[in-house]
């Protein structure tokens, strides 16, 4: 069964027309406090609100901090969670807070098996997977391992049918290594600042890469309480 | 069958479909019949006025006095009727036997269609009427009992009723509309042409905000919470919105479930498309339920959709949680 999926944030979700298929890997890049965790946010309210499975790996904040996002953007996480139709995995705390735990300093190779076993709690429904930040994670690695890692850990997602959105704080990773590795993404989200120091506005830009087409036109957003990245231009039909 | 026991028949059977057809009509219920009721009795009053009169101005005495009259006419058997008044409220006591409400009283309550005694109806209209002021019934059911006990006590603000006078059409006193699901639709669909993005949002806090201004109007009428809820739910169920049933109602845990069924808005969604991919739809459901659980648990309360018809499932579900949590 072909299941295709949407960010929940319309001006995107027109772009990507038809929806994304299952197994598509996503990535969203940008500066630090562009929004990139806000849009996850609304990432998991739209799978959570598709019955969707979501499973959201902390990397640069704590899980607490996550859901207090999620609630800031309209989801309470709990009932969620209770039901295990929201799983979090803790990369962020020294000591394990969480059922899943993941510390920082291990290799990648174990961060992968945790990140299987969490998958494998969940087999069977439609699932979606947010590393928050996959950059995080990365830093301060081996280039060679990150590329083995990173290659082999998406060919296994798409194979498990599994709507992936890694996110990447751009200062943090100028690696070639990694660089080389963004075509393997399906949809690339490119958030950053525009207008002037005056006037500081946000923007984004969503590449389809795959299809080998990057849509030029650039979006701009505000943040709304309760609702998270609302596209200017969509605002006026 | 006597001339007279086939009209004890017939207005007992009246009853019945009186009840039958409330049941039926959207906000329908209890009230049409005591509506009908009162008119019926008005028109008495007005006949018989001449021989009423009363002791003083006192509910008991308006009551007996009354009830004189009724005796007088042969209608009634004074000696049924026990009237004692507590602080504000007049307690009625109605010896059962000899009832010629009887049928429609035991009938009614076995097939599960509103009810409400005529006969304290009379009573309640009558002191209404001479003190200028609104008055409503209580009934204990006790059909096992040799007599019906009620209250009439001062009725607090406008029932659930869908009125008409003149142009106007009223709920509870205000003015509503009556919209179709088509109109509401392509309300709904303008919206989310403009701005889908705030759509649901919107409809959240709208209903969040008119339904907390519902709580506060009924809220004095019930000291019990739940009973509370479940009028407010009910009400939402005339107005063909959702059917609403509670599954749990933990107030010490502070979590609350509740099912809806025929939700409109998994309807509309469906019928105008109102979104990319099968989704969770009842938003307006999800703000009524938290403001309704934030004020009877004097929280901040927060409600999320964990099923909905629009996705296929048999039924919506809510769980309703505090915010803080
Ligand atoms: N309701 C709101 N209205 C306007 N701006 C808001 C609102 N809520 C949060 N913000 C802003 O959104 C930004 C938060 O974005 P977010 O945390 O998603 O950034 P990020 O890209 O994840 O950053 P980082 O890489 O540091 O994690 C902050 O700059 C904050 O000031
Ligand atoms: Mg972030
Ligand atoms: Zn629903």
């Amino acid at each position: 069964m072909q299941k295709s999926g949407y960010f929940g944030i319309s001006g995107v979700d027109k772009i990507i027309g038809e929806g994304m298929a299952y197994g598509s890997q996503i990535m969203i890049r940008g500066d630090s406090g562009v929004g990139k965790t806000v849009l996850a946010a609304q990432f998991i309210k739209e799978g959570l609100g598709c019955k969707d499975t979501c499973i959201y790996v902390c990397c640069d904040e704590s899980p607490h901090a996550v859901r207090q996002t999620l609630k800031q953007y309209g989801l309470h996480p709990l009932p969620f969670e209770e039901t295990d139709r929201l799983v979090f995995v803790d990369a962020y705390s020294l000591e394990p807070t969480e059922k899943y735990h993941f510390a920082g300093d291990d290799p990648l190779e174990k961060y992968l098996a945790l990140e299987n076993r969490v998958i494998k709690a969940a087999a069977g429904k439609p699932l979606r997977l947010v590393v928050d930040s996959l950059s995080t994670l990365l830093l301060g690695r081996d280039s060679q391992e990150i590329l083995e890692f990173h290659r082999y850990r998406l060919k296994l997602r798409k194979k498990e049918d599994i709507l992936t959105m890694d996110l990447i704080v751009d200062e943090v990773i100028d690696d070639t290594a990694f660089k080389v590795s963004s075509h393997l993404y399906d949809v690339i989200v490119k958030m950053y600042y525009a207008g002037s120091p005056e006037r500081p506005m946000r923007a984004l830009h969503v590449g389809k890469l795959k299809s080998g087409k990057f849509d030029s036109s650039q979006l701009f957003y505000t943040i709304a309480d309760k609702i998270g990245v609302v596209i200017i231009q969509e605002l006026w039909g | 069958m006597s001339n007279t026991d086939f009209l004890y028949a017939m207005l007992n059977n009246i009853y019945l479909g009186m009840s039958q057809v409330t049941s039926q009509v959207p906000m329908g219920g209890d009230y049409w019949i005591e509506l009908s009721t009162e008119m019926m009795v008005e028109r008495m009053f007005r006949k018989f006025r001449h021989l009423f009169t009363p002791a003083s101005k006192r509910p008991a005495d308006i009551c007996r006095a009354w009830i004189d009259v009724m005796d007088a006419q042969g209608f009634v058997n004074k000696h049924h009727y026990r009237f004692q008044e507590e602080g504000d409220r007049l307690r009625v006591e109605i010896q059962r036997q000899g009832c010629i409400y009887l049928e429609y009283c035991t009938t009614a309550r076995e097939e599960g269609l509103p009810f409400v005694c005529p006969r304290m109806v009379s009573c309640k209209w009558v002191v209404s009427h001479l003190t200028d002021q609104p008055y409503q019934v209580e009934m204990t059911i006790n059909s096992e009992g040799n007599s019906s006990i009620g209250y009439i006590s001062p009725a607090g603000l406008a029932d659930n009723i869908l009125a008409r006078k003149g142009d106007r059409i009223t709920i509870a006193g205000e003015r509503a509309v009556v919209v179709s699901t088509n109109t509401y639709g392509y309300l709904l669909k303008a919206i989310y042409q403009y701005a889908p993005q705030i759509l649901p949002q919107v409809l959240y806090q709208s209903s969040y905000s008119a339904s907390l201004v519902e709580y506060d109007r009924v809220d004095p009428r019930y000291p019990d919470k739940r009973e509370l809820i479940e009028w407010l739910l009910q009400h939402t169920n005339y107005l063909g919105v959702i059917r609403y049933e509670i599954v749990e109602f933990d107030e010490i845990n502070k979590r609350a479930r509740i099912r809806g069924y025929g939700s409109y808005m998994a309807e509309m969604f469906l019928k105008h498309n109102l979104f990319l991919t099968p989704h969770m739809t009842c938003d307006s459901a999800r703000g009524r339920l938290a403001a309704y659980f934030s004020r009877a648990w004097n929280m901040e309360m927060e409600c999320e959709e964990m099923e909905c018809e629009a996705l296929g499932n048999s039924c919506c579900e809510f769980v309703v949680l505090p915010k803080h949590l």
